[in-house]
């Protein structure tokens, strides 16, 4: 039986007196001197009773002055460092290792692709992280990473972490694109090839000629039968009414000819020369009339005639407006196209523009979220841990920005990202952030964030492309877009009333493969209006129809090229007999007027005989009174006669 | 000195763990003369109570912290360096460690009557629970002995 091993040394007097003191039974400090004799050293040392009662109980004694002595437990500080720093120091060594899988989990959250971090070297001592490598893999072809950066160099401040701050005073390092790789992407199970690109559909391009007949209307040939009808039966009765007064026209020249052959009076017979100039007198009046008649039907001729050639216009004129109506349902107007175009565009952009206004849109919640589940000042924000109730109630302390790069410089052969002052709470920082990105050739854009309260933007950049690959999706055409806008973001927030909003200038060229027409596609160009509210998006596109000229060129070629068979095709043949009979109608009123011309010669030759016929009788008159002359003036003798 | 160590556990179980604060309470609690198994039992039994009491812990840490006399005092505080771990400016942690502080001599008090309950009430029952056990199962009449001179030495609360 032995007693506890901080006894079995040597005592100093100091302990022996402070172990004394904790004894109040006198028998008890008996056995503990008898036990703890004074050795030659002036030390105690213990000397174990021969009595084995007595070594019992000198046992329990120490056993109890032990229990209740005061001063740190060293086994309980042995136990509380094992359990606090073990976790630590497990950390320190293994902190580059999970630090990269974090990294990695957390950027391939915010990213939605495979991303690769090789070697992350972090020295706390330092105040300075490296890391080798850092992929983000392309989301077509798994072979590819789209961006890489190499050689990544940072140093932070540990007068920021004193503050729960993280200041990184300059980050730089080498990027590239398109960087082939050695193995294939491991992409994450929320990934998903391809989303995003929105389908494409151009409608409204086809039609048929069952569609077109349909839009030539019963009223044209209603009116086109009313029409030739009028104009056949005005025809008609004129015709029975010439034909009539061609008949009374040869009666008259038949009675002129009886009459010229009829012989003179005698010299004294008065009465007989009386009769015969009454006679004369009488045909005269007769051819004159007809003469009145047949330019009446001249005039009636000639408006008749007109009448039918206005006919004819109307006909025509109808159906040209059919045609035109059933071009107008299949060709595009300003309107149309403009609308046809917006359609096809935001089909293309809409999902991709919402698609990567969601990935930003996630990026800034989960960044917010990181930085902000336990300093959000919004007593609705219930997170999953305790911490995540809390709110942060503001106070005037200076403190660094929760998180910033104060300088940023990733180079690379063909991109640039530069910036100053990225990260969080810019006006703790006491400046704007600024980030360039600058992809050579094709991109390049300059963004401010401005974190602070009042700030009309919290962040607002403009972005430029130059001649940039592009496709509306696998089986959607492509080309060249060139863009120019500008963004601004007022709020991000876990609600989702940010206000993100975004306009500029866009141009689709080099289209491939080439639409519907023509050896080329000409270039599209379109303004464009993007505007975000929590979950919603919004694009709309603006055409100028200058711009649209050589689409309405182009689609109205093809529109006529295809359609102008089948617009043939729809116009009925009765419409066609119809026309063609009116044209014939005309055609018989210019013949008629020949016939009038005939008639008006028949006239003027009866005429002629006549005033020859008065000019004999003048001769032969037995008193020298003369005669007028039959034209015109025959109703003169009757005057002169006393009529 | 055992309701001593369970308030004390109640006061730790109402600040949110793994904050500097925690630890700056835990560390020297683990190193002080107490009742380890009713410190770390209390506490890990308050835990399971906390979601009923959280929300009325935050509401008191932020009308704590938006008293308008605290708004300088707290920003010059907060204007230390290493201040900041503590995480005093959320209204969780502030709520959490007033009503643990300053609730202490209530937790205390129950703690009192609990112990008080527990020896008239319980003790007898178990310890002779634990015998009876303990005759059919070595380890536990092992136990048993063990929980009986633990009572001896370390004494009455």
């Amino acid at each position: 039986m032995r007693i506890h091993r901080s006894f079995r040394g040597a005592l100093k007097e100091k302990k022996i007196r402070s172990i004394r003191g904790m004894l109040t039974d006198s028998s008890q400090i008996k056995l503990f001197d008898d036990s703890f004799p004074r050795g030659e050293d002036g030390k105690y040392h213990y000397s174990k009773p021969s009595d084995e009662k007595r070594a019992e109980k000198i046992k329990g004694i120490l056993k109890k002055v032990r229990k209740a002595r005061s001063g740190p437990r060293t086994l309980r500080l042995i136990i509380l460092i094992l359990i606090i720093f073990i976790p630590v120091v497990f950390s320190l060594f293994f902190l580059d290792s999970l630090a990269a899988g974090s990294l990695e989990e957390v950027l391939e959250t915010l990213s939605g692709t495979d991303v690769t971090v090789v070697n992350l070297d972090i020295r706390p001592l330092e105040g300075s992280v490296r890391l080798e490598k850092l992929a983000f893999a392309s989301e077509t072809d798994p072979m590819v990473d789209s961006l890489l950066f190499t050689g990544l160099e940072t140093d932070f401040s540990w007068s920021a972490v004193f503050f729960r701050r993280f200041v990184i005073d300059e980050l730089s390092g080498a990027a590239a694109l398109n960087a082939s790789r050695e193995t294939a992407a491991v992409y994450p199970e929320s990934f998903e090839a391809g989303s995003g690109s929105g389908g494409f559909n151009l409608s409204g391009f086809q039609t048929t000629s069952a569609d077109l007949a349909e839009l030539i209307p019963d009223e044209t040939l209603n009116l086109l039968k009313n029409l030739r009808g009028s104009a056949e039966q005005r025809n008609k009765d004129w015709t029975a009414r010439v034909n009539r007064e061609s008949d009374d026209i040869t009666a008259l020249g038949e009675r002129i000819s009886v009459y010229l052959s009829k012989p003179l009076p005698g010299k004294t017979d008065i009465q007989g020369w009386t009769s015969l100039i009454e006679e004369g007198k009488n045909l005269g009046g007769d051819v004159s009339a007809e003469s009145t008649v047949v330019e009446q039907f001249e005039n009636e001729l000639e408006i008749a005639s007109q009448d039918a050639r206005r006919a004819l216009e109307k006909g025509r004129s109808a159906i040209n407006n059919d045609l035109n109506t059933v071009q107008n349902n299949f060709s595009l107007n300003d309107e149309m196209l403009n609308r046809w175009v917006e359609t096809a565009v935001i089909s293309i952009a809409g999902p991709k523009a919402a698609s990567a206004y969601q990935k930003i849109r996630k990026i800034v919640l989960h960044l917010r979220d990181r930085t902000q589940n336990e300093d959000s000042d919004d007593s609705g924000v219930v997170g999953k841990g305790r911490m995540k109730r809390g709110r942060i109630v503001f106070f005037p302390a200076a403190l660094p920005p929760r998180f910033s790069i104060k300088l940023l410089n990733l180079e690379g052969d063909d991109i640039s990202i530069e910036g100053t002052n990225i990260g969080i709470d810019q006006d703790l920082a006491g400046a704007a952030s600024f980030l360039s990105i600058d992809i050579k050739g094709v991109l390049s854009s300059e963004i401010t964030i401005d974190g602070r309260e009042t700030a009309e933007n919290l962040i607002r950049g403009n972005l430029s492309s130059r001649a940039a690959p592009w496709t509306g999706g696998p089986d959607a055409p492509g080309g060249m877009i060139t863009v120019q806008s500008v963004f601004n973001v007022r709020g991000f927030n876990p609600e989702g009333d940010a206000d993100f909003s975004s306009r500029g200038q866009v141009v689709l060229s080099d289209w491939n493969p080439i639409l519907f027409f023509g050896p080329s596609t000409p270039p599209l160009p379109f303004s464009y209006n993007f505007s975000a509210d929590g979950g919603k998006t919004d694009l709309k596109i603006q055409i100028e129809p200058k711009s649209l000229m050589p689409w309405k060129k182009e689609i109205g070629d093809y529109l006529l090229s295809s359609g102008e068979a089948e617009l043939k095709k729809v116009i009925p043949p009765e419409a066609e007999e119809q026309l063609e009979a009116l044209e014939t109608l005309i055609e018989d009123w210019d013949d008629n007027k020949a016939m009038l011309e005939t008639l008006s010669l028949q006239l003027d030759s009866h005429q002629s005989e006549l005033d020859a016929a008065m000019d004999e009788l003048t001769e032969g008159l037995p008193v020298d009174i003369p005669l007028p002359r039959a034209s015109g003036v025959l109703g003169g003798i009757g005057s002169l006669l006393g009529n | 000195m055992i309701a001593f160590s369970m308030a004390v556990g109640i006061t730790l179980a109402f600040i949110p763990g793994l904050t500097l604060l925690w630890f700056v309470l835990f560390i020297p609690m683990m190193l002080v003369r107490l009742n380890q198994a009713a410190f770390l039992g209390m506490m890990a039994a308050g835990k399971l109570f906390m979601p009923f009491v959280d929300p009325f812990s935050e509401r008191l840490g932020y009308f704590i912290l938006s008293r308008p006399g605290l708004y300088e005092p707290m920003g010059r505080f907060l204007s230390l360096p290493g201040t900041n771990w503590f995480r005093l400016n959320d209204s969780f942690v502030t709520g959490g460690f007033v009503l643990g502080i300053a609730g202490w001599p209530f937790w205390f008090l129950i703690s009192l009557i609990l112990v008080g309950l527990y020896r008239r009430y319980l003790a007898v029952k178990v310890k002779t629970l634990f015998s009876k056990l303990g005759g059919k199962v070595p380890l536990l009449k092992k136990l048993s002995i063990a929980v009986s001179a633990g009572r001896r030495i370390g004494g009455a609360a």
